[in-house]
Protein backbone atom coordinates (compact mmCIF):
# COMPACT_ATOMS: atom_id res chain seq x y z
CA UNK A 1 0.00 0.00 0.00
CA UNK A 2 2.97 2.30 0.96
CA UNK A 3 4.76 1.19 -2.10
CA UNK A 4 1.34 2.05 -4.41
CA UNK A 5 1.62 5.69 -2.72
CA UNK A 6 4.84 6.17 -3.39
CA UNK A 7 4.55 5.43 -7.08
CA UNK A 8 1.94 7.36 -7.57
CA UNK A 9 2.58 10.31 -5.05
CA UNK A 10 2.64 12.57 -7.46
CA UNK A 11 -1.00 12.15 -9.17
CA UNK A 12 -2.23 11.78 -5.41
CA UNK A 13 -1.02 15.18 -4.78
CA UNK A 14 -2.35 16.95 -8.08
CA UNK A 15 -5.69 14.66 -7.02
CA UNK A 16 -6.09 16.33 -3.21
CA UNK A 17 -5.22 19.96 -4.78
CA UNK A 18 -7.48 20.13 -7.10
CA UNK A 19 -10.45 18.22 -5.01
CA UNK A 20 -9.96 20.52 -1.64
CA UNK A 21 -11.07 23.42 -3.83
CA UNK A 22 -14.03 21.60 -5.44
CA UNK A 23 -14.87 20.15 -1.50
CA UNK A 24 -14.96 23.87 -0.52
CA UNK A 25 -17.13 24.84 -3.15
CA UNK A 26 -19.54 22.52 -3.26
CA UNK A 27 -19.88 22.89 0.94
CA UNK A 28 -20.30 26.38 0.53
CA UNK A 29 -23.29 28.88 -0.28
CA UNK A 30 -21.71 29.97 -3.24
CA UNK A 31 -21.25 33.84 -3.57
CA UNK A 32 -23.62 35.06 -1.39
CA UNK A 33 -22.98 37.75 1.17
CA UNK A 34 -23.36 35.72 4.91
CA UNK A 35 -22.16 32.42 5.06
CA UNK A 36 -22.26 29.98 8.45
CA UNK A 37 -19.15 28.34 9.28
CA UNK A 38 -18.24 24.91 11.44
CA UNK A 39 -16.58 25.24 14.97
CA UNK A 40 -13.17 23.94 13.45
CA UNK A 41 -13.25 26.43 11.21
CA UNK A 42 -14.40 28.91 13.83
CA UNK A 43 -11.18 28.05 16.13
CA UNK A 44 -9.00 28.27 13.53
CA UNK A 45 -10.56 31.53 12.62
CA UNK A 46 -10.02 32.73 15.25
CA UNK A 47 -6.32 31.67 16.14
CA UNK A 48 -5.25 33.51 12.35
CA UNK A 49 -7.44 36.24 13.86
CA UNK A 50 -4.99 36.41 16.64
CA UNK A 51 -1.89 36.41 15.13
CA UNK A 52 -3.13 38.89 12.56
CA UNK A 53 -4.47 41.24 15.55
CA UNK A 54 -1.07 40.56 17.01
CA UNK A 55 1.04 41.25 13.45
CA UNK A 56 -1.03 45.01 13.32
CA UNK A 57 -0.52 45.88 16.77
CA UNK A 58 3.27 45.31 16.02
CA UNK A 59 2.91 47.28 12.63
CA UNK A 60 1.27 50.47 14.08
CA UNK A 61 4.42 52.38 15.45
CA UNK A 62 6.59 51.26 12.61
CA UNK A 63 3.61 52.63 9.87
CA UNK A 64 3.91 56.04 12.10
CA UNK A 65 7.59 56.18 11.60
CA UNK A 66 7.37 55.67 7.41
CA UNK A 67 8.49 58.88 5.74
CA UNK A 68 11.10 59.88 8.55
CA UNK A 69 14.57 61.87 8.35
CA UNK A 70 18.09 60.70 6.73
CA UNK A 71 21.25 59.82 8.49
CA UNK A 72 24.75 61.24 7.96
CA UNK A 73 27.20 64.15 8.96
CA UNK A 74 28.71 65.70 11.44
CA UNK A 75 28.43 65.55 15.28
CA UNK A 76 26.52 68.54 15.66
CA UNK A 77 24.19 67.69 13.05
CA UNK A 78 24.16 64.67 14.47
CA UNK A 79 23.34 65.80 17.64
CA UNK A 80 20.25 68.63 16.02
CA UNK A 81 19.11 65.63 13.56
CA UNK A 82 18.05 63.32 16.97
CA UNK A 83 16.42 66.22 18.66
CA UNK A 84 14.64 67.27 15.70
CA UNK A 85 13.61 63.32 15.31
CA UNK A 86 12.46 63.26 19.35
CA UNK A 87 10.65 66.24 18.70
CA UNK A 88 8.85 65.05 15.56
CA UNK A 89 8.32 61.84 17.61
CA UNK A 90 6.86 63.46 20.20
CA UNK A 91 4.58 65.44 18.00
CA UNK A 92 3.50 62.41 16.01
CA UNK A 93 2.75 60.46 19.86
CA UNK A 94 0.64 63.78 20.25
CA UNK A 95 -1.10 63.97 17.11
CA UNK A 96 -2.18 60.22 17.72
CA UNK A 97 -3.63 61.02 21.07
CA UNK A 98 -5.51 64.00 19.27
CA UNK A 99 -6.75 62.09 16.67
CA UNK A 100 -7.64 59.08 19.13
CA UNK A 101 -9.53 61.17 21.35
CA UNK A 102 -11.47 62.78 18.23
CA UNK A 103 -12.06 59.05 17.01
CA UNK A 104 -13.31 58.14 21.12
CA UNK A 105 -15.59 61.56 21.06
CA UNK A 106 -17.16 59.77 17.68
CA UNK A 107 -17.46 56.61 19.55
CA UNK A 108 -18.63 57.94 22.65
CA UNK A 109 -21.78 59.58 20.42
CA UNK A 110 -22.39 56.61 18.71
CA UNK A 111 -24.99 54.97 20.99
CA UNK A 112 -26.61 58.49 20.18
CA UNK A 113 -26.64 58.55 16.96
CA UNK A 114 -27.95 55.20 16.73
CA UNK A 115 -30.13 54.86 19.78
CA UNK A 116 -32.34 52.21 18.61
CA UNK A 117 -29.62 49.72 17.54
CA UNK A 118 -27.73 47.03 19.85
CA UNK A 119 -24.21 48.47 19.00
CA UNK A 120 -21.34 45.53 19.35
CA UNK A 121 -17.96 47.38 18.57
CA UNK A 122 -14.94 45.97 16.59
CA UNK A 123 -11.76 46.86 16.05
CA UNK A 124 -10.66 46.75 12.43
CA UNK A 125 -7.46 44.41 12.17
CA UNK A 126 -6.74 43.79 8.44
CA UNK A 127 -7.63 43.20 4.67
CA UNK A 128 -8.18 40.81 2.11
CA UNK A 129 -4.47 39.89 0.51
CA UNK A 130 -7.03 40.39 -2.83
CA UNK A 131 -7.92 43.45 -4.92
CA UNK A 132 -10.96 41.19 -6.38
CA UNK A 133 -12.91 41.53 -2.88
CA UNK A 134 -13.34 44.33 -0.26
CA UNK A 135 -13.35 42.75 3.20
CA UNK A 136 -12.04 43.61 6.31
CA UNK A 137 -11.04 41.52 9.34
CA UNK A 138 -12.24 42.80 12.49
CA UNK A 139 -11.57 41.66 15.86
CA UNK A 140 -15.00 41.82 18.36
CA UNK A 141 -14.56 43.69 21.17
CA UNK A 142 -17.39 42.93 23.51
CA UNK A 143 -19.72 40.31 24.43
CA UNK A 144 -22.52 39.91 21.84
CA UNK A 145 -23.76 37.27 19.43
CA UNK A 146 -22.91 38.19 16.25
CA UNK A 147 -24.19 36.37 13.06
CA UNK A 148 -23.23 36.63 9.33
CA UNK A 149 -25.81 39.35 7.52
CA UNK A 150 -25.53 41.84 10.49
CA UNK A 151 -25.00 45.25 8.96
CA UNK A 152 -21.75 47.07 10.12
CA UNK A 153 -21.82 50.67 10.47
CA UNK A 154 -19.26 53.54 11.53
CA UNK A 155 -20.04 56.99 12.70
CA UNK A 156 -19.86 58.23 9.37
CA UNK A 157 -22.70 55.61 7.70
CA UNK A 158 -22.86 51.84 6.73
CA UNK A 159 -20.12 49.47 6.14
CA UNK A 160 -21.59 46.76 5.09
CA UNK A 161 -22.81 43.25 6.50
CA UNK A 162 -20.65 40.39 8.55
CA UNK A 163 -19.61 37.93 6.05
CA UNK A 164 -18.20 35.15 7.93
CA UNK A 165 -18.01 34.89 12.08
CA UNK A 166 -14.83 33.29 13.92
CA UNK A 167 -14.16 32.93 17.58
CA UNK A 168 -13.69 37.03 18.58
CA UNK A 169 -13.13 37.85 15.36
CA UNK A 170 -15.41 38.56 11.88
CA UNK A 171 -14.67 39.30 8.24
CA UNK A 172 -17.05 42.36 7.22
CA UNK A 173 -17.51 42.67 3.29
CA UNK A 174 -17.92 46.29 2.42
CA UNK A 175 -20.46 47.90 0.28
CA UNK A 176 -18.27 48.48 -2.38
CA UNK A 177 -17.61 44.55 -2.69
CA UNK A 178 -18.82 43.18 -6.00
CA UNK A 179 -21.15 40.48 -3.51
CA UNK A 180 -22.79 43.35 -1.95
CA UNK A 181 -26.69 44.49 -2.17
CA UNK A 182 -27.78 47.16 -0.23
CA UNK A 183 -31.81 48.13 -1.18
CA UNK A 184 -31.19 51.92 -1.11
CA UNK A 185 -33.94 54.96 -0.74
CA UNK A 186 -33.20 58.75 -2.07
CA UNK A 187 -33.39 61.20 0.77
CA UNK A 188 -34.46 64.06 -1.51
CA UNK A 189 -37.54 62.28 -3.57
CA UNK A 190 -37.77 58.46 -2.28
CA UNK A 191 -36.59 57.04 -5.60
CA UNK A 192 -36.18 53.38 -4.53
CA UNK A 193 -32.72 51.78 -5.76
CA UNK A 194 -30.29 48.87 -5.61
CA UNK A 195 -26.77 49.51 -4.18
CA UNK A 196 -24.18 47.39 -5.83
CA UNK A 197 -20.69 47.34 -4.99
CA UNK A 198 -18.46 47.77 -8.51
CA UNK A 199 -15.16 46.42 -7.19
CA UNK A 200 -13.15 49.04 -9.20
CA UNK A 201 -9.19 48.97 -8.92
CA UNK A 202 -8.76 52.11 -7.77
CA UNK A 203 -11.55 53.57 -5.53
CA UNK A 204 -14.03 52.50 -3.55
CA UNK A 205 -17.39 53.36 -5.84
CA UNK A 206 -20.99 51.87 -6.01
CA UNK A 207 -23.82 51.95 -8.71
CA UNK A 208 -26.87 52.49 -7.77
CA UNK A 209 -29.67 49.96 -10.13
CA UNK A 210 -33.36 49.85 -10.96
CA UNK A 211 -33.34 53.61 -11.23
CA UNK A 212 -35.87 54.18 -13.83
CA UNK A 213 -35.49 57.46 -15.97
CA UNK A 214 -38.83 59.03 -14.27
CA UNK A 215 -36.81 58.69 -10.68
CA UNK A 216 -34.86 61.62 -11.42
CA UNK A 217 -31.75 61.05 -9.55
CA UNK A 218 -28.90 64.22 -9.44
CA UNK A 219 -25.85 64.23 -8.14
CA UNK A 220 -25.01 65.07 -4.94
CA UNK A 221 -28.42 62.96 -3.67
CA UNK A 222 -28.05 61.57 -0.57
CA UNK A 223 -29.37 57.43 -0.19
CA UNK A 224 -30.00 56.13 2.53
CA UNK A 225 -30.99 52.04 3.76
CA UNK A 226 -35.18 51.60 2.46
CA UNK A 227 -35.26 49.20 5.25
CA UNK A 228 -36.43 46.45 2.49
CA UNK A 229 -35.20 43.04 3.00
CA UNK A 230 -35.18 42.86 6.55
CA UNK A 231 -31.19 42.59 6.85
CA UNK A 232 -30.57 47.20 7.26
CA UNK A 233 -32.34 48.92 8.86
CA UNK A 234 -34.12 51.85 7.93
CA UNK A 235 -32.24 55.42 7.04
CA UNK A 236 -28.77 54.26 7.51
CA UNK A 237 -26.53 56.80 5.62
CA UNK A 238 -24.89 55.07 3.08
CA UNK A 239 -23.07 57.81 0.57
CA UNK A 240 -23.94 60.43 -2.38
CA UNK A 241 -25.30 60.13 -5.90
CA UNK A 242 -21.32 61.09 -8.10
CA UNK A 243 -23.01 60.86 -11.60
CA UNK A 244 -26.00 59.74 -13.36
CA UNK A 245 -25.83 58.83 -16.51
CA UNK A 246 -28.96 58.57 -18.52
CA UNK A 247 -29.20 55.49 -21.24
CA UNK A 248 -30.40 56.29 -24.58
CA UNK A 249 -33.60 54.28 -25.36
CA UNK A 250 -33.06 52.02 -22.29
CA UNK A 251 -35.62 52.45 -19.21
CA UNK A 252 -33.46 52.22 -16.78
CA UNK A 253 -30.21 54.89 -15.78
CA UNK A 254 -26.74 54.21 -14.64
CA UNK A 255 -25.95 55.97 -11.35
CA UNK A 256 -22.29 55.78 -9.50
CA UNK A 257 -22.23 56.49 -5.97
CA UNK A 258 -19.69 57.83 -3.66
CA UNK A 259 -19.92 55.66 0.10
CA UNK A 260 -20.35 57.94 3.13
CA UNK A 261 -17.39 56.14 4.90
CA UNK A 262 -14.12 56.52 3.97
CA UNK A 263 -12.70 52.71 3.72
CA UNK A 264 -9.16 53.70 3.57
CA UNK A 265 -9.26 55.00 6.98
CA UNK A 266 -11.55 52.57 8.49
CA UNK A 267 -10.28 51.74 12.22
CA UNK A 268 -13.40 51.17 14.88
CA UNK A 269 -16.99 50.37 13.68
CA UNK A 270 -20.09 48.76 15.42
CA UNK A 271 -22.09 45.81 14.81
CA UNK A 272 -25.78 45.99 14.85
CA UNK A 273 -27.43 43.11 16.53
CA UNK A 274 -30.98 43.73 17.31
CA UNK A 275 -32.30 44.59 13.50
CA UNK A 276 -34.12 41.41 13.22
CA UNK A 277 -35.75 41.70 16.90
CA UNK A 278 -36.64 45.99 16.49
CA UNK B 1 13.46 24.18 4.45
CA UNK B 2 11.66 22.10 6.58
CA UNK B 3 7.97 21.53 5.71
CA UNK B 4 6.50 23.06 8.67
CA UNK B 5 8.96 26.06 8.27
CA UNK B 6 7.93 26.64 4.86
CA UNK B 7 4.59 26.25 6.24
CA UNK B 8 5.00 28.82 8.79
CA UNK B 9 7.14 31.47 6.75
CA UNK B 10 4.58 31.69 4.06
CA UNK B 11 1.17 32.29 6.85
CA UNK B 12 3.10 34.95 8.42
CA UNK B 13 3.85 36.77 4.91
CA UNK B 14 0.89 36.45 3.76
CA UNK B 15 -0.78 37.45 7.21
CA UNK B 16 1.52 40.17 7.79
CA UNK B 17 0.56 41.55 3.99
CA UNK B 18 -2.94 41.90 5.54
CA UNK B 19 -2.16 43.43 8.63
CA UNK B 20 0.26 45.98 6.48
CA UNK B 21 -2.16 46.74 4.09
CA UNK B 22 -4.75 47.86 6.39
CA UNK B 23 -2.28 49.74 8.78
CA UNK B 24 -1.17 51.85 6.07
CA UNK B 25 -4.74 52.41 5.14
CA UNK B 26 -3.63 50.74 1.22
CA UNK B 27 -6.71 50.16 -0.27
CA UNK B 28 -6.63 48.59 -4.09
CA UNK B 29 -2.78 47.69 -4.23
CA UNK B 30 -2.35 43.40 -2.98
CA UNK B 31 0.71 42.06 -3.06
CA UNK B 32 -0.64 39.07 -4.30
CA UNK B 33 1.90 36.82 -1.62
CA UNK B 34 -0.75 33.21 -1.87
CA UNK B 35 -0.08 33.34 -5.91
CA UNK B 36 3.53 34.57 -5.42
CA UNK B 37 4.30 31.68 -3.16
CA UNK B 38 2.38 29.19 -5.35
CA UNK B 39 4.39 30.00 -7.94
CA UNK B 40 7.81 29.33 -6.00
CA UNK B 41 6.28 26.16 -5.26
CA UNK B 42 5.80 25.20 -8.54
CA UNK B 43 9.01 26.68 -9.59
CA UNK B 44 11.46 25.45 -6.46
CA UNK B 45 10.05 22.17 -4.68
CA UNK B 46 9.42 18.80 -6.44
CA UNK B 47 6.07 18.10 -7.56
CA UNK B 48 4.56 16.27 -4.28
CA UNK B 49 6.59 17.98 -1.63
CA UNK B 50 5.09 21.56 -2.90
CA UNK B 51 1.97 20.04 -3.72
CA UNK B 52 0.81 18.81 0.10
CA UNK B 53 2.43 22.79 1.35
CA UNK B 54 0.17 24.35 -0.91
CA UNK B 55 -2.32 21.90 -0.07
CA UNK B 56 -1.80 22.84 3.54
CA UNK B 57 -1.98 26.54 3.12
CA UNK B 58 -5.09 26.20 0.86
CA UNK B 59 -7.51 26.62 3.80
CA UNK B 60 -5.98 29.38 5.56
CA UNK B 61 -5.72 31.15 2.59
CA UNK B 62 -9.63 31.19 2.12
CA UNK B 63 -9.37 32.76 5.26
CA UNK B 64 -7.29 35.48 4.49
CA UNK B 65 -8.99 36.16 0.99
CA UNK B 66 -12.60 35.95 2.40
CA UNK B 67 -13.63 35.60 -1.11
CA UNK B 68 -16.39 32.96 -2.61
CA UNK B 69 -15.05 29.33 -1.22
CA UNK B 70 -12.91 27.83 -3.07
CA UNK B 71 -12.67 29.62 -6.28
CA UNK B 72 -8.84 31.46 -5.06
CA UNK B 73 -7.87 27.85 -4.21
CA UNK B 74 -8.71 26.22 -7.75
CA UNK B 75 -7.32 29.07 -9.39
CA UNK B 76 -3.76 28.52 -7.70
CA UNK B 77 -3.81 24.97 -7.54
CA UNK B 78 -3.96 25.23 -11.21
CA UNK B 79 -0.86 27.98 -10.93
CA UNK B 80 0.82 25.37 -9.01
CA UNK B 81 0.09 22.64 -11.12
CA UNK B 82 1.26 24.70 -14.72
CA UNK B 83 4.04 26.16 -12.83
CA UNK B 84 5.44 22.23 -11.83
CA UNK B 85 5.69 21.72 -15.84
CA UNK B 86 7.81 24.38 -15.92
CA UNK B 87 10.10 23.21 -13.23
CA UNK B 88 13.95 22.85 -14.28
CA UNK B 89 12.52 24.48 -17.73
CA UNK B 90 12.59 28.08 -16.80
CA UNK B 91 16.58 29.80 -16.17
CA UNK B 92 18.06 29.10 -12.88
CA UNK B 93 17.80 32.52 -9.98
CA UNK B 94 15.09 34.97 -9.37
CA UNK B 95 15.60 37.26 -12.66
CA UNK B 96 13.82 37.72 -15.78
CA UNK B 97 12.54 34.24 -16.91
CA UNK B 98 10.81 33.81 -13.87
CA UNK B 99 9.33 37.52 -13.53
CA UNK B 100 8.01 36.00 -16.83
CA UNK B 101 6.72 33.27 -15.49
CA UNK B 102 5.35 34.29 -12.52
CA UNK B 103 3.49 37.20 -14.75
CA UNK B 104 2.08 34.05 -16.55
CA UNK B 105 0.86 32.10 -13.55
CA UNK B 106 -0.95 35.44 -12.54
CA UNK B 107 -2.95 35.88 -15.86
CA UNK B 108 -3.81 32.44 -15.81
CA UNK B 109 -4.83 32.77 -12.00
CA UNK B 110 -6.76 35.54 -13.17
CA UNK B 111 -8.15 33.83 -15.97
CA UNK B 112 -8.99 30.41 -13.95
CA UNK B 113 -11.11 32.74 -11.60
CA UNK B 114 -12.84 34.61 -14.35
CA UNK B 115 -13.96 31.37 -15.85
CA UNK B 116 -15.28 30.04 -12.47
CA UNK B 117 -17.13 32.81 -11.62
CA UNK B 118 -18.76 33.17 -15.12
CA UNK B 119 -19.47 29.52 -14.30
CA UNK B 120 -21.15 30.11 -11.06
CA UNK B 121 -23.36 33.14 -13.00
CA UNK B 122 -21.43 35.89 -11.22
CA UNK B 123 -20.55 38.01 -14.04
CA UNK B 124 -19.75 40.96 -11.47
CA UNK B 125 -17.41 39.13 -9.65
CA UNK B 126 -15.62 38.14 -13.32
CA UNK B 127 -15.92 41.53 -14.04
CA UNK B 128 -14.45 42.73 -10.85
CA UNK B 129 -11.04 39.97 -11.37
CA UNK B 130 -11.33 41.28 -15.18
CA UNK B 131 -10.39 44.78 -14.16
CA UNK B 132 -7.15 43.95 -11.90
CA UNK B 133 -5.52 41.27 -14.81
CA UNK B 134 -2.95 43.74 -16.15
CA UNK B 135 -2.02 45.25 -12.55
CA UNK B 136 -1.86 41.54 -10.85
CA UNK B 137 0.55 40.50 -13.91
CA UNK B 138 2.74 42.98 -13.64
CA UNK B 139 2.67 43.23 -9.51
CA UNK B 140 3.19 39.37 -9.07
CA UNK B 141 5.46 39.34 -11.54
CA UNK B 142 7.70 42.04 -9.67
CA UNK B 143 6.70 40.72 -6.00
CA UNK B 144 8.37 37.23 -7.39
CA UNK B 145 11.71 38.39 -8.01
CA UNK B 146 11.67 39.77 -4.15
CA UNK B 147 9.83 37.43 -2.32
CA UNK B 148 11.86 34.13 -4.56
CA UNK B 149 15.37 35.74 -3.73
CA UNK B 150 14.44 35.94 -0.33
CA UNK B 151 13.03 32.36 0.51
CA UNK B 152 15.57 30.67 -1.67
CA UNK B 153 18.26 32.85 0.73
CA UNK B 154 16.01 31.53 3.46
CA UNK B 155 16.14 27.81 2.03
CA UNK B 156 19.99 27.80 1.89
CA UNK B 157 20.17 29.20 5.36
CA UNK B 158 18.43 26.53 6.74
CA UNK B 159 19.96 23.98 4.89
CA UNK B 160 23.26 24.83 2.84
CA UNK B 161 23.11 22.13 0.63
CA UNK B 162 20.27 22.51 -1.10
CA UNK B 163 20.41 22.21 -4.61
CA UNK B 164 23.93 21.24 -4.99
CA UNK B 165 24.65 17.47 -5.74
CA UNK B 166 26.76 16.15 -2.99
CA UNK B 167 28.71 12.82 -2.95
CA UNK B 168 26.90 9.70 -1.14
CA UNK B 169 28.10 6.52 -0.47
CA UNK B 170 25.68 3.60 -1.30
Amino acid sequence: MLELLKRHRGKITALVLVAVPLLLMVSSAGASVGQSTTTPMRWAGGALGSVQSGMTGLLHPVTGWIGGGRRGGSEEEERLRAEVEQLREENARLVGVLQENRRLRELVGMPTRYPDFELVPARVIGRDVTPFFRVVKVRIRAEGSVEPRMPVVSSEGLVGQVHRVYEGYADVVLLSDPRSRVDAISQRNRALGLVEGLGHETDYLAEVSYLTERDEVRPGDVMVTSGMGGIFPRDLLIGEVREVRPQKGALLQEVTLEPAVDFARLEEVFVITNVGRR
Amino acid sequence: MPFVVFWIVAMVLILLEGALLSSLGVVTLALHLPVVVAIYLGIERDFATGGLLLVALLIPVEWVVAGVPGVYSMALAVVYLVMGGLRGQVQQGWGVARALAAGIGSLLHSLVMVGLFLGMGEPSLSVAVAWMIVPSVVIVAAVTVVVGRGLSRLDRMVDPRRGRSRLEFS
